[in-house]
């Protein structure tokens, strides 16, 4: 039953992923190009490149495309659900116990100091996605700019600034 | 009566919150954290400041997608079950059109050079605003002597010894609860 496999896999590629998109290419690849064979190299490679520019999680755009090309529309739904399903469990029965433990000693000093770590991360995400993405100086500097915006003007829509910043991508780039 | 008027009004609203947000989430779930945090606490004030920076906090080190992590997290906190679930479903719906349409015009989208211009711009500004709520973290957070030397030690591990983020998360935990302070 391929529907089944293709949801059971995605469920296990799902609860991999961790910290966002860029970490599950190596898991993905090794599953469905080297182990089941779902997809070419060559094709998963054009594939991540679509996801990446591409609205929505990197993650779920590949889960999306792969599950369209194993069994049609209805493949894509099951991939997509899958790669959704376990970690929106996790996270279900986390929130419905941290929203009741907010006054706890351990999870407070938990808390602040997972904070911290979390500061380092975000720096990485920058850096990746800046590395990933910008072929040659001038992204960076839009990037600048589009920082200094969202600094500076508490109240402009941060979507809006993101499309400016695609159309401008579209004529300097 | 009264409150389940109020709650089918906060879940369709974070469905429409969280569909708008995925359209615009290009280069993965992190670019929504900067346009949600606008969003949700500055904006509609469905979350606190704090209350913001711990379901990001606890969504980025569980295992699993950012971006089903934190709608399933806010969704959860602002209108219990359905507001997570529906959320979720939210998130879910943008990959599935585009890329099933991508996937149907396969062959005369890879020469789409326009689109891809456009989607690096995007990239270019979601860079520019994490920048910009990372800065705003950091200067929210109180530094004491523990969380300066947790800061540099989590820099070091990841961006010189190249570790993998969760271990790094464990340790960071681990270093919390038995050496952290409170954040009042």
């Amino acid at each position: 039953m391929l529907l089944l496999k293709i949801f059971l896999e995605f469920c296990k590629i799902g609860i991999i992923a961790f910290g966002g998109g860029n970490a599950i290419f190596p898991i993905l690849h090794h599953e469905v190009v080297e182990t089941l064979h779902w997809v070419s190299a060559q094709d998963f490679l054009y594939m991540v490149s679509i996801a990446e520019t591409t609205p929505g999680p990197i993650g779920m755009n590949l889960s999306t495309f792969i599950g369209y090309r194993l069994a049609g529309f209805l493949g894509a739904l099951i991939a997509t659900v899958g790669y959704t399903f376990l970690p929106f469990l996790i996270m279900l029965f986390v929130a419905i116990v941290a929203v009741r433990i907010r006054e706890n000693k351990i999870y407070k000093k938990f808390l602040s100091a997972i904070m911290v770590v979390v500061l380092v991360l975000l720096m990485r995400a920058v850096y990746l996605m800046a590395k990933g993405g910008f072929s040659d100086l001038r992204p960076y500097f839009l990037a600048l700019v589009a920082f200094i915006v969202f600094m500076k003007f508490k109240k402009f829509n941060p979507i809006y600034l993101l499309i400016i910043c695609g159309l401008i991508g579209m004529i300097i780039f | 009566m009264a409150e389940n008027k109020i709650s089918l009004i906060s879940v369709l609203k974070l469905f429409s919150i969280f569909f708008y947000v995925a359209i615009f989430t290009v280069g993965g779930g992190i670019a929504m954290v900067p346009v949600l945090e606008r969003i949700l606490v500055e904006k509609k004030k469905y979350l606190s400041e704090k209350e913001f920076t711990e379901v990001f906090s606890v969504a980025q080190v569980l295992p699993g997608s950012l971006m089903i992590n934190m709608a399933t997290f806010t969704g959860y906190q602002i209108a219990g079950f359905w507001g997570a679930f529906l959320s979720c479903v939210a998130i879910m719906l943008p990959p599935l059109t585009i890329i099933t349409l991508i996937s149907v015009f396969y062959t005369q989208f890879i020469q789409f050079t326009l689109m891809k211009k456009l989607m690096i711009g995007i990239l270019a500004g979601v860079v520019g605003e994490v920048a910009g709520i990372t800065l705003k973290m950091f200067k929210k957070t109180k530094f004491d002597t523990f969380k300066i030397i947790l800061l540099l030690l989590s820099f070091a591990l990841i961006f010189i010894f190249k570790i993998n983020p969760i271990y790094v998360v464990v340790i960071g935990a681990l270093l919390g609860i038995f050496l952290g302070r409170m954040e009042e």
